[in-house]
This record gives structure tokens, sequence and C-alpha cells, in this order.
């Protein structure tokens, strides 16, 4: 479109007859491409843009005096976001409260990453190896609980590892633990909780590119005195890491704006940033300091999805 | 233990899916000897169980039963990596995310060899298949024939006791594959390392091998030079295999060791050569290779009669398809001399006359 625009611009003033019928059918072309697109950018600006200027207009407003926003146009949410204000002396301070959030965020979306790939590898790795006919029974039994509602899942996980629950019953029958573990609302039934919700998003790319895997290669390193563990690390890892970076990138977005699963597994002492916005909007009654929290939480996957797209571009420098 | 034996092949069977409805037995109790700087050829048609028994060697697969053996010890037991063989496959397998170099480097790394000897080895490798130019290359960026040249190249470099080739000449062209024969030959020939070559296309097992192993149905059926195989096929299958061949009924009527007398209906008796079985006098399938005989339109002392159905020309050799007298179908390949004249037409009625030592009893 751009060189259409281009072209035009650069055109002399005399032009032929036909080549000024051209520009007309280019022009006619362009305003039909522009119709044809319009559904998509008015889908794009109402549910995408307007909301999210919205919430930046708002992160720089100050908190209405019951809920919402008052127009007095101020730094302060931005500065809560990171600063505390001591009470006694008045003077600005690290917000310690929201620091261990976001640190307790991004440590549990990174752990949740780190765990779904060592259990998602190996699974993924087992259905790549099945018999054709059998990859879609696994690959069905992998995503069945993501079609169940988050809520479900979180609650069925919740039993599983609750003190009366099905892990502290077979630790205590063999002997491993001699009085229940206390996992629930701890960042560690977080942890587990996450892992066991965002599985099938790491399965599913690791399987994709396992898949294409062309297995006699693997064969050809055994060949080449290559061990199970050197050929795992410099064949197996470096062709299938489109799909360990895809599916951990799938797997870490959500899993740092996690809301139902710490709500849940959690409790109060393992807030993660989801339940911090949500508490802006809600008892805290600070709509701006939430803007400012929301578009905090949006950089961070910003920051995760440029890494992924540089890591795209290093390996794929033709496309 | 004969310190000249290379790979031996000790009563080997390999049964897939064992005990169950798909059970396929791709190798039958195959005993078979290979030779230091020996370059052996496993021929046969696709389903032979050639492959099968390069995949026990390289140790891809293991035996059901028996026993292999480099250089009298037994290996069956020992993974691919621990095995000194390496091969060539026949997609060539090289490694996508790595370069020419890196690609012919593996092996000497997996071997943790010192980084000098690795850069020196890709180095003589780069330069014995002629590829120094194009050492950091990625794989996808050279062409098949430049591929099939890293894949030996790679295959050579930690010096394996022996080089197993999976049918590595299939996929490339024509001109292409008469090339890399030559290459493969003059590689055998410098690394002086023992080739096993897979192959269906008899032309290049007959040009290539010093033996040639003919199997089918998991078994083999004859081992010899491709001389022996060619003039001296022992049953068949090995004859219809490689080249053509015309099939007569005739009769045995004198055997002794490797000579014997048939005759055929009704007419003199002639010298033929017998199969290593014992064969019995009495009715035999003997073949006459179409390039044994010679045409004669004079057929008063012919030793076969018949009449050209048809003739083909062929520019060096003209082909021509006989009815023999006693119905059976026959073919002559006749080298062309220059001028038309020698061209016999169809409906002719000419003689054959076999040439001395041209013929060869089947085992029945």
């Amino acid at each position: 479109m751009n060189q259409l625009v281009q072209d035009k611009a650069n055109s002399p003033a005399t032009l032929t007859n036909g080549a000024q019928a051209t520009l007309a059918a280019e022009k006619r072309e362009l305003a039909k491409r522009w119709f044809l697109v319009s559904p998509a950018m008015i889908i794009i600006g109402l549910a995408g843009l307007a909301p999210l200027t919205i919430i930046l207009f708002y992160s720089f407003m100050s908190p209405g005096p019951y809920a919402g926003i008052s127009f007095e146009p101020t730094f302060q949410a931005w500065i809560n976001l990171v600063m505390e204000e001591d009470l006694f002396e008045e003077t600005l301070g690290p917000n310690y409260a929201h620091g261990s959030i976001f640190a307790r965020s991004i440590g549990l979306a990174l752990g949740t990453t780190v765990l779904t790939l060592v259990i998602g590898f190996p699974t993924a790795y087992f259905i790549a190896t099945r018999p054709l006919s059998q990859r879609n029974f696994w690959l069905f039994m992998i995503s069945l609980p993501f079609w169940s509602n988050l809520l479900v899942r979180t609650f069925a996980i919740m039993m599983f590892i609750r003190e009366q629950g099905f892990v502290n019953h077979v630790l205590l029958y063999l002997g491993a633990i001699d009085k229940p573990l206390n996992i629930m609302f701890t960042p560690t039934a977080v942890w587990i909780g996450l892992a066991y919700a965002y599985l099938p998003l790491m399965v599913l790319p690791l399987y994709a590119s396992m898949e294409k895997l062309d297995f006699r290669l693997i064969e050809a390193a055994y060949d080449l005195y290559a061990s199970r563990r050197k050929v795992l690390q410099k064949v197996i890892i470096p062709l299938v890491k489109p799909g360990i970076v895809a599916g951990s990138i799938l797997v870490f977005i959500p899993s740092i704006g996690a809301y139902v699963t710490p709500k849940i597994l959690g409790g109060g002492k393992s807030l993660m940033l989801g339940n911090l916005i949500s508490n802006q909007f809600g008892t805290s009654r600070d709509w701006p300091l939430g803007s400012a929290l929301a578009l905090f939480l949006m950089a961070l996957v910003m920051v995760a999805l440029i890494i992924y797209v540089r890591n795209e571009s290093r390996n794929n420098p033709g496309g | 233990m004969n310190d000249t034996v290379a790979i031996t092949v000790r009563g080997v069977s390999k049964v897939f899916s064992q005990a169950t409805e798909h059970e396929v037995r791709a190798l039958d109790n195959v005993s078979v000897s290979i030779a230091k700087n020996e370059f052996f050829t496993l021929l046969g048609p696709s389903g032979c169980g050639k492959t099968t028994l390069l995949r026990l060697i390289a140790g891809f697969e293991h035996p059901t039963n028996g026993a292999i053996l480099l250089e009298g010890t037994d290996i069956s037991a020992l993974p691919p990596f621990q095995r000194p063989v390496n091969t060539v496959f026949q997609n060539y397998a090289l490694f996508p995310h790595m370069t020419v170099a890196q690609n012919i480097g593996f092996g000497l790394e997996m071997q943790a060899r010192s980084k000098t000897e690795v850069e020196n080895t890709v180095s003589k490798m780069l330069d014995l298949v002629r590829m120094e130019a194009l050492r950091d290359r990625r794989i996808d960026q050279i062409s098949g024939g430049q591929q099939q040249r890293v894949a030996l190249a790679r295959a050579l470099a930690p010096r394996p006791k022996v080089l197993l080739l999976d049918e590595p000449l299939s996929a490339l062209d024509l001109k292409l594959r008469k090339e890399m024969q030559l290459e493969l030959k003059r590689l055998q020939h410098e690394t002086g390392i023992t080739f096993v070559f897979v192959t269906h296309d008899q032309e290049e097992a007959l040009t290539m091998s010093d033996r040639v192993a003919v199997m089918r149905d998991g078994i083999i059926h004859q081992i010899g030079s491709p001389v022996e195989i060619y003039n001296h096929p022992n049953n068949r299958f090995v004859a219809d295999f490689i080249g053509e061949s015309n099939f007569i009924e005739a009769e045995l009527i004198a055997a002794d060791g490797k000579t014997g007398k048939v005759k055929f209906t009704d007419r003199v008796e002639f010298d033929a050569t017998l199969p290593s079985a014992t064969v019995e006098t009495g009715p035999v399938t003997v073949i006459i290779r179409p390039e044994h005989v010679t045409l004669t339109t004079n057929n008063s002392h012919a030793h076969l009669r018949g009449t050209v159905n048809n003739s083909v020309y062929f520019g060096t050799d003209t082909h021509y398809y006989l009815t023999l007298d006693s119905g059976e179908e026959f073919v002559i390949r006749q080298q062309n001399q220059r001028g038309e004249k020698s061209r016999v037409n169809a409906g002719t009625q000419v003689g054959i006359l076999i040439n001395d030592d041209g013929i060869q009893v089947l085992a029945n």
C-alpha cells in the first residue's frame, strides 16, 4: 500500500491517458482494500486500542473518593507502583509490598514455565514417537482438562494437594512424611496449580516441533558415537528449540497475569499481579494504580514477546 | 580368528513384531563373511532384508537369533555409538542446524578428539570429497550431490573399521550417479576402509563391488564376484534379477563336478557349467545369456532354431526376440557391425549358435 502511495507521489505531472486510467484503477483498488479490512480495524480499535487508551489515561488521574477517578492529572499512581510513602515520617521509600508481589509473579511464572517444560518435554517426545494412529488419542488426553473450566480444574487440584488430600494420604501411607504437608495457601500450591493449568500450552508446541523432527537424524547421531545424553543436547534440543521457545512464551504470559489460581490456591499470602490489579478496582478503590499496574504487567509480557521475536528472527534470518 | 575378516554375520535372523499377526521375518538364518578392505554389496529387490542386515551391523536393530562379529569380537549387544562402524544414510540424514564442516566434525567431537585433530581431519575430509569451498555453508544451501559428499565425509571422518552405505546414490540423477560410483570406488581405494553397500540396482552392484550377495525374502541366494554372479548364477532368481536371461528346458545327461553335458530336445550334446549345489541328471533348466550366442541365417549346423518376431535397435547392439521351434521365447543381443546388412528381418527363420561356456545349469 505504501508502495502505491509513493508511486502516486513520484509520478510526473504529465501522464498519458492510459497511465491515468491505471492510476484511477489502483486508487479504487486501494479504497476497496481499506473497505474490506475495515471490520478488523474497527474491532482492533474498539476492543484493543480504545480500552488501552482509557487505561493509560486513567493511570495519570487521581482516584475518585469512592471508586473511579477524579479528573486531576498526577503521576501519583506510577509513583505508587514502585514507591511508598511512610505514614509517620512522610518520606518516600521503595514499595516492598509491590516489589514482593512483582518478584513472586515473575518467579512463579518462570517456575511454572520450567516445570511445564520439564514435564512437557518427555510427554511431547512420548507422543511424537507413538504410531501415527495413537498420537491423536494422546494429544486429546493432554488437552482434555484444558476444555474444562479453569475454576473447576483449580478446585480439583485443591482436592489433590490439601491437608486431607490424595498427595498427603499417599505420602503418609508410604511413610515418606510423618505429618501432612502444608501445601495449600503457599506459593508452591500456586506453582503446582499453574503448571497443571498451562501444561497443554507447553506440550502442544513442543509436540508440533518434535513431530517434524527427522528421527533418522537421531540414528545418525547415535551412529556417530553420540551417547543418549549427547544426542539430546546436540541434536534433539537444537532442532526442537522453536517449540521450546513458543511453549515457554505461551506458558509464561498467562502465568504472570494469573488471577484465579493464586486467588484459590495461594490465599492472602501468595498474591500475584493479577490479584493486586483486581484489588485496586475492588477493595482498594484505586483505579489509577490498578491501571498503572495493568500497563506494567503488559510491559512485562511485551518484554517476553520481544525476546521471543528476536530469537525467532535469529533462527530464521531469511524469513 | 582369521585376521583378514572385517565382519562376520553368523546365523542371523531378524523377526519384527514377533508373535503377533504382523510378524515379519526380515532375515532368515543369514551367514556371511566380509573381508577387510573389501567392497561388498548387498543386492536385492526392496523388502529382501538387505537394509535390515545393514541396520543390524550398524546396531540400530538387534538380531533375534545369531551374532554379528567385528574382527572376531561379538558386537551384537553394543549400541550404535559404541561400534567403530559408520553409516551413509539413504536420505543422508545431515544435521540441518550445522554447517558442512560441523557435520563432518560431529563424529570426531563425540569421540572427544582434540580441537586441532577435529579441525585437521575435517579439512582432510573436505579435501578428500572436494568440498573445501563450501565448508561453512548450511546443509540446505548445497545441492543433493554435494550433500551426498558431505554425508560420505562425515561417515569417513572418524575412520570407521567398516563403512555402511544404504542406497546412497538412489536420490541422484543418472549422470551424477555414474560420477559418484567412480568416486566411491576411489574413496574406498584411498581410505582402505571396508565398504558394505546396499543397492537394488544390479548394474551399480556389478560395476563397483569386489563381491556381491544377492538377497531375496531374507535369504542370501548367492555370494560371489560380479563375474561369477553374472556368468554362473546359482538359481533362476539370481539369473533373472541380474541381467537378461533365456531360460530353456533341457536334459542333463552327465554331471561331473563343475561341468556336465546337457541335451536339448532332439539336438546334440553341449558342455555346460553346473551350479555349486548338487544337480541330478534328468530334466533341468539352463540359462543362456542373450550375448552368449550368435545369430546365423545359415541354420544347417545351428544349435537351436527359431523365428524372429521382432528386432529392436539400441545403437551399440540389436535385440532380437525369437520363438524357438520348441515354442520357447528367446532373446539374442548382437553387437552391431557397420552397415545395415547385418539386420535380420522379422519372420526370418534363423539358427542360434551357442558360444563355448555359454550354458549354465540352474539348481533345481
